[in-house]
């Protein structure tokens, strides 16, 4: 009996056929779908940061020495997100930071807000804040 | 003398394997195409949505609108005002015009007015926007609910302030379905 299919050559023809169907759907598999989700993050803490400037919660935390305002206001960001937030000064030394015990699953992304805050002595004080940000 | 053979070759057994597998071949690549190019088509119809609703929300959640004061107008549509803005400031809801955008999208006119003027105009496009305390408290919702899973959808959440309150304002647009 003839047989076409069987022949050893067809065989090794169907056996790499299958082998590279196999490698580009689990190539396609890993990719994105999406290179928005970083994007719309970013507009998030960047949200944050500018609501936390204009409702003081940035000068109070700093004034307070106490990050409890801002963990209480980034209970409106989505759950499955972990958020750091650090105040540094001018001369860039860490004055506060909220650090959430969580761990990412993607890449991080980073939003910054500069804003001025009145010591008590009346002199306006420049700091800049930070927001790291990634999906848990 | 010649004598012509009688069996056709073209009828052979392997002629005919070659064939099916040739056409089978042919056909799994036209499957292939089909279910690239619808989602392909859908990836493009998902990011234009994506994008006009990013647009949509910085506008509403950044801008005042034009005139600033539209919210005191009597009549709101595409002939008294330029542009739909919610904030006083960026981030900074106003809620006056807040809650005169809700009333006026909570009638079928008043949705379609804000829909030209959010520049959210191709046939079948609709929203829902929603803004939501941390509490999950609905504050605010359109006329529309957020539509089914077999729409074609994009959603965009943004943080904004309200009377002091962070709420998550979320705007979803949508294409209705070909019926």
């Amino acid at each position: 009996m003839k047989g076409i299919i069987f022949t050893s050559d067809a065989l090794l023809a169907i056996l790499i056929s299958t082998i590279l169907l196999i490698a580009t759907a689990q190539a396609l598999a890993s990719q994105p779908t999406s290179n928005l989700a970083p994007l719309g993050l970013q507009r998030l803490q960047a949200d944050a940061l500018a609501g936390m400037d204009k409702e003081g919660v940035l000068a109070t935390a700093l004034a307070d020495g106490d990050t409890a305002e801002i963990r209480s206001f980034l209970g409106i960001m989505p759950a499955n997100l972990c958020l750091t937030t650090t105040v540094r000064n001018q001369a860039g030394t860490l004055m506060l930071a909220d650090q959430p015990a969580c761990q990412c699953t993607g890449a991080k992304t980073t939003a910054q807000r500069a804003f001025l805050r009145i010591t008590s002595t009346g002199v306006l004080e420049p700091y800049i804040a930070s927001m790291e940000g990634c999906f848990t | 003398m010649f004598q012509p053979r009688k069996r056709g070759q073209f009828f052979g057994a392997d002629a005919i394997l070659a064939f099916l597998l040739v056409l089978f071949a042919l056909v799994a690549a036209g499957v292939a195409t089909e279910s690239l190019d619808s989602q392909i088509s859908t990836t493009e119809i998902t990011h234009r949505l994506t994008e006009r609703a990013t647009d949509s929300l910085n506008q509403l959640i950044r801008t005042p609108g034009k005139p600033a004061d539209w919210n005191l107008l009597t009549t709101v549509d595409n002939t008294t005002i330029d542009s739909l803005g919610l904030s006083h400031e960026a981030n900074l809801l106003d809620p006056q015009k807040v809650a005169r955008f809700f009333n006026l999208t909570n009638s079928t006119d008043g949705f379609e007015q804000a829909c030209v003027l959010l520049a959210i105009r191709e046939p079948g496009y609709n929203f829902t926007l929603t803004l939501t305390y941390a509490n999950n408290t609905v504050a605010y919702t359109t006329l529309y609910p957020a539509p089914v899973q077999s729409h074609i959808a994009a959603s965009i959440e943004r943080v904004a302030m309200l009377n002091h309150e962070s709420v998550r304002a979320r705007l979803t647009l949508w294409i209705e379905p070909i019926q």
